[in-house]
């Protein structure tokens, strides 16, 4: 088990595209994703409300150092 | 085949026996062929034809996210490349007579042997899986319906409340089958899903583990066997037609996958029956797998009690310790495609129609993506996924929903029994491509 003294967690969410999205926060993981629904799926970027994307998304260990979040 | 530097036999990656030995000699088989031939030509023994096997995560995700240069029309399992002579016995009669006519290439071979097994009696089946887009995103659409972002959050209560049955009936300090008792909560959610009645739930998730078993297309399985798999899933199918055939009459106006399918339209008619049928069977398949993954989970936690006790400390990580156990025991151990044109993987030259197998036990296992990939880490950090889902247009429609039903299963059982081992060996499926066990004995303690 990899030593840490306190296990961070972030947002996380599969696109059904297959591609991974993160965020640190709620806020953050909604725009990373309505950035990527722009980006790679601009004819279903109305679809989704940010609770669509809340309800997909998982809270799992980050990275440590937190890495640069990951956009499009 | 066997590496010079390690004198590890490869992996005989279309034999069942080569998944039973201990998961240490899989996986070091798997990493000698990943790391000297990410990109292989491999000729199983008795096959037809040879197939590429791709060992690396980054390459699987190109196969995946191209479905027009990697079609799934001919083809989902090693088995389906099978010397047709050897599981024709196997097949539907249409199925048998079409592979019967001159001519047919060893891709449509592949795609009778693949539609047949599935299918069953019905030629007009049509499977998410076997599709390609545009139609497989109709198709997958349907499905998408039933497994709404909101609905299966919403589902957590419920399968909270399933779960508390089933847990109550452990006995602390005996010993308890985890597969036939806990593993069984997925595939009574499942059921409440698609609309099965309380008390046809055990007769249905009989008749509906025969087509798991018919997936796997066996070259050994006896006449007997197959006859047994044909009558379950022809009664299976018999109660589908009749579940749907009610709903329709009383207008279908539940949330269940039943009514859902009833009333649902595709190219402005009712959902044809293969199709129906194919929905039905993804649920169950779903509840089956999802068995899978929580008995790996167990077997793990069991094995690892310092991670086990960190998540009674910290419930936050079971969802974490959920994909890490996805990674570490992926339940498919491979998923094939078919090269639509030539295309260069890795300096490789994959040919039109080669029949291309992703190992994605290796790919999760790939020492440039994951650190410590043999360590089971349940604090492993993910900024990216493992490969247990697929990837693109096929990855799994049904991950949220088993990720949240595993989740809440060992939020249940950890808070009532933080303490279980391993009382005998578990015994695990023999089968190229799917994971999963069909006992694991554990003995629970408060």
């Amino acid at each position: 088990m990899s030593e840490r003294s306190a296990i961070e967690l972030h947002h996380v969410l599969t696109c059904p595209c297959g591609d991974t999205l993160t965020g640190a926060t709620e806020d953050e993981i909604v725009e990373v994703s309505f950035a990527h629904l722009r980006a790679k799926h601009p004819a279903m970027a109305g679809d989704y409300e940010r609770e669509h994307i809340l309800a997909m998304a998982q809270r799992l260990v980050a990275p440590h150092p937190p890495r640069e979040r990951r956009g499009p | 085949m066997a590496t010079k530097e390690t004198d590890v036999q490869w992996p005989a990656w279309e034999d069942a026996a080569f998944y039973l030995q201990e998961p240490e000699a899989v996986y070091a088989s798997m990493a000698a062929q990943r790391q000297a031939a990410p990109v292989f030509w491999y000729e199983p023994p008795g096959y037809p034809t040879g197939l590429w096997v791709l060992s690396k995560w980054e390459d699987q995700r190109f196969v995946g996210s191209h479905p027009e240069l990697f079609c799934s029309r001919n083809g989902f399992a090693i088995g389906d490349a099978s010397d047709p002579s050897t599981v024709i016995h196997q097949l539907p009669q249409w199925a048998q007579d079409k592979l019967n006519e001159p001519g047919v290439t060893p891709a449509e071979t592949r795609h009778l042997i693949a539609r047949g097994k599935l299918s069953m009696g019905d030629p007009e089946f049509e499977s998410l899986i076997l599709s390609d887009p545009p139609r497989h995103g109709l198709i997958r659409n349907v499905l998408m319906k039933a497994l709404k972002p909101s609905l299966v959050r919403s589902l957590k209560p419920r399968i909270a409340e399933i779960a508390d049955e089933f847990i109550a009936e452990i006995e602390p300090g005996a010993e308890t089958d985890f597969v036939t008792t806990v593993g069984q909560i997925p595939a009574a959610l499942m059921t409440e899903m698609i609309g099965v009645p309380r008390e046809m739930r055990d007769q249905f998730i009989e008749m509906a583990s025969a087509q798991m078993q018919a997936i796997t297309i066996d070259p050994n399985r006896s006449q007997a066997e197959v006859d047994r798999i044909h009558g379950l899933i022809e009664k299976f199918h018999a109660y589908c037609d009749d579940l749907l055939a009610e709903r329709r009459a009383s207008g279908a106006e539940g949330d269940d996958l039943v009514s859902l399918i009833a009333r649902s339209e595709y190219e402005g008619k009712p959902i044809p029956h293969g199709m129906a049928i194919s929905y039905i069977h993804t649920f169950v398949n779903a509840g089956e797998t999802t068995r899978a993954l929580i008995s790996f989970v167990a077997l793990a936690l069991a094995q690892h009690p310092e991670q086990r006790r960190l998540l009674v400390e910290q419930p936050d990580l079971i969802a974490n310790a959920i994909q890490e156990t996805l990674r570490f025991s992926p339940l498919n151990w491979t998923g094939c495609r078919t090269a639509t044109q030539d295309v260069e993987i890795g300096g490789t030259t994959i040919r039109k129609d080669d029949y291309v197998v992703m190992a994605y036990a290796s790919a999760n296992r790939d020492e440039d993506v994951w650190d410590r990939p043999d360590e089971f880490d349940v604090t492993r950090p993910f900024d990216r996924d493992h490969q247990s889902f697929g990837y693109g247009e096929h990855s799994c429609p049904g991950a949220l929903l088993a990720r949240i039903d595993s989740t809440t299963i060992f939020e249940r059982l950890l808070a009532r029994f933080p303490d279980w081992e391993i009382s005998s060996p578990p015994k695990r499926w023999a089968s190229p491509f799917l994971q999963g066990m069909t006992t694991l004995p554990l003995k629970f303690h408060r």
